[in-house]
């Protein structure tokens, strides 16, 4: 017997939830994080309809919403009041703890540094997992890591 | 003290923590403000989105993923056919085609694969397949098969005893729905009909009957003139038992 099947709809309510916080959460803005809520389902749905898997869904949510959210507001210029404020040149690793202050040096980093900085930085991921949801080796973790500081003592040198 | 990352919130609440693990991160957020502060902004988007985003965005996604997604051909493979049955069509008087004749595409999903359906390709039994119209210039759509059996099934919109009016006579349309197909082996035709006035389900399912009761061979090369007013578009696919 034929039969009906309104997948989109079944997997964006399992998945939407998930990934509309995770862009809201690095936009801040509830409009834009529609958009990129749906950009980024679009582009996942991609890999759960080949392997419906929830834990592996949930890591490329993570990695497809983040590149997808951080590409937004660099290309927006959309970024929190006090994005242009460099590092305290004394102590520039000591600021990586606060959260809200890493989110706006992000856009001063470069490209590639950007995603893992937020992820560890940010989101608290262990460099482990951060190497698991980007699908990098964790050396490469470890060294974008040391980039991004690197990149934030030459801010705080430039005040 | 270390802090719950934003992934492991996640997993709490999709239900992936095993249950030593949730507990240690129950007891960790009871204790700490910021990770119960962190949890509480996830809950709170969460359920902006079920209780508002959800159902405000879902069209959307579905138009846009109609033109993404299920990426169109534009049935080159279904020519043949197609230009077979429109040369004894006769479509109304009063209609304008512009941009071409009407066209109707299939895609199929096996195991997450989707694929284009061609005149003629072999589908097994549990196959989903979707169809998108280029009306060009029609209003109405009906898709309908009939199979070896003579068993004639309206596919689109599904079970339904009218056509579906489209919301645009120009533009191409991801129809709602797919059907999976049952067991029966052998040759199954689909047609697209398309008119400007809707159109009843049940001559065509008669007209349809007829064609099966041919057998296999009709089936694959039908030589019945289609229902009167409509343009007809249809495609021939191969059921195959693995």
């Amino acid at each position: 017997m034929p039969g009906r099947d309104d997948l989109l709809a079944q997997l964006y309510r399992r998945y939407g939830p998930t990934i509309y916080a995770r862009c809201r959460r690095i936009l801040r803005d509830d409009a834009a994080a529609e958009d990129a809520t749906q950009e980024t389902f679009l582009r996942v749905l991609r890999h759960v309809e080949k392997a419906p898997d929830d834990r592996e869904a949930l890591a490329w949510i993570y990695r497809i919403a983040t590149n997808q959210c951080l590409n937004v507001l660099r290309n927006a210029r959309r970024w929190p009041p006090g994005a242009e404020e460099p590092p305290p040149a004394e102590s520039p690793e000591e600021s990586l703890a606060d959260r809200d202050f890493v989110a706006r040096l992000l856009r001063r980093a470069p490209r590639k540094l950007a995603a893992v900085a937020w992820l560890h930085h940010v989101d608290g991921l262990p460099q482990g997992e951060v190497a698991a949801v980007l699908g990098i080796s964790r050396r490469t973790v470890v060294n974008r890591l040391a980039d991004f500081v690197r990149s934030m003592r030459r801010l705080a040198a430039r005040g | 003290m270390d802090h719950l990352s934003s992934l492991t919130l996640d997993a709490l609440e999709l239900g992936h923590l095993d249950p030593a693990s949730s507990e240690i991160v129950r007891e960790h957020l009871g204790a700490c403000p910021r990770c119960s502060g962190d949890l509480a902004v996830l809950r709170e988007s969460r359920a902006r989105f079920e209780s508002d985003v959800f159902a405000r965005t879902l069209p959307a996604l579905e138009g846009r993923r109609s033109r993404r997604r299920w990426y169109w051909l534009f049935a080159p493979a279904l020519a043949a056919t197609a230009v077979a049955v429109l040369l004894v069509a006769r479509p109304p008087g009063d209609l304008t085609v512009k941009g071409g004749r009407p066209a109707c595409e299939v895609f199929a999903r096996r195991a997450g694969r989707i694929f284009a359906v061609k005149d003629g390709s072999a589908l097994t039994p549990g196959d989903e397949i979707r169809f998108v119209v280029r009306p060009a210039g029609y209003r109405h759509v009906l898709v309908a098969s009939v199979d070896s059996a003579a068993v004639a099934t309206i596919y689109a919109p599904y079970g339904a005893e009218r056509s579906l009016k489209l919301a645009s006579a120009t533009d191409r349309a991801e129809l709602p729905g797919s059907v999976r197909l049952d067991t029966t082996p052998g040759p199954e035709r689909l047609y697209c009909l398309f008119s400007q006035r809707p159109i009843d389900a049940a001559p065509v399912l008669v007209w349809l009957r007829q064609i099966g009761a041919g057998g296999a061979e009709t089936l694959r090369n039908p030589s019945a003139p289609t229902l009167p007013s409509v343009v007809a578009v249809s495609a021939l696919v191969e059921k195959v038992v693995p």
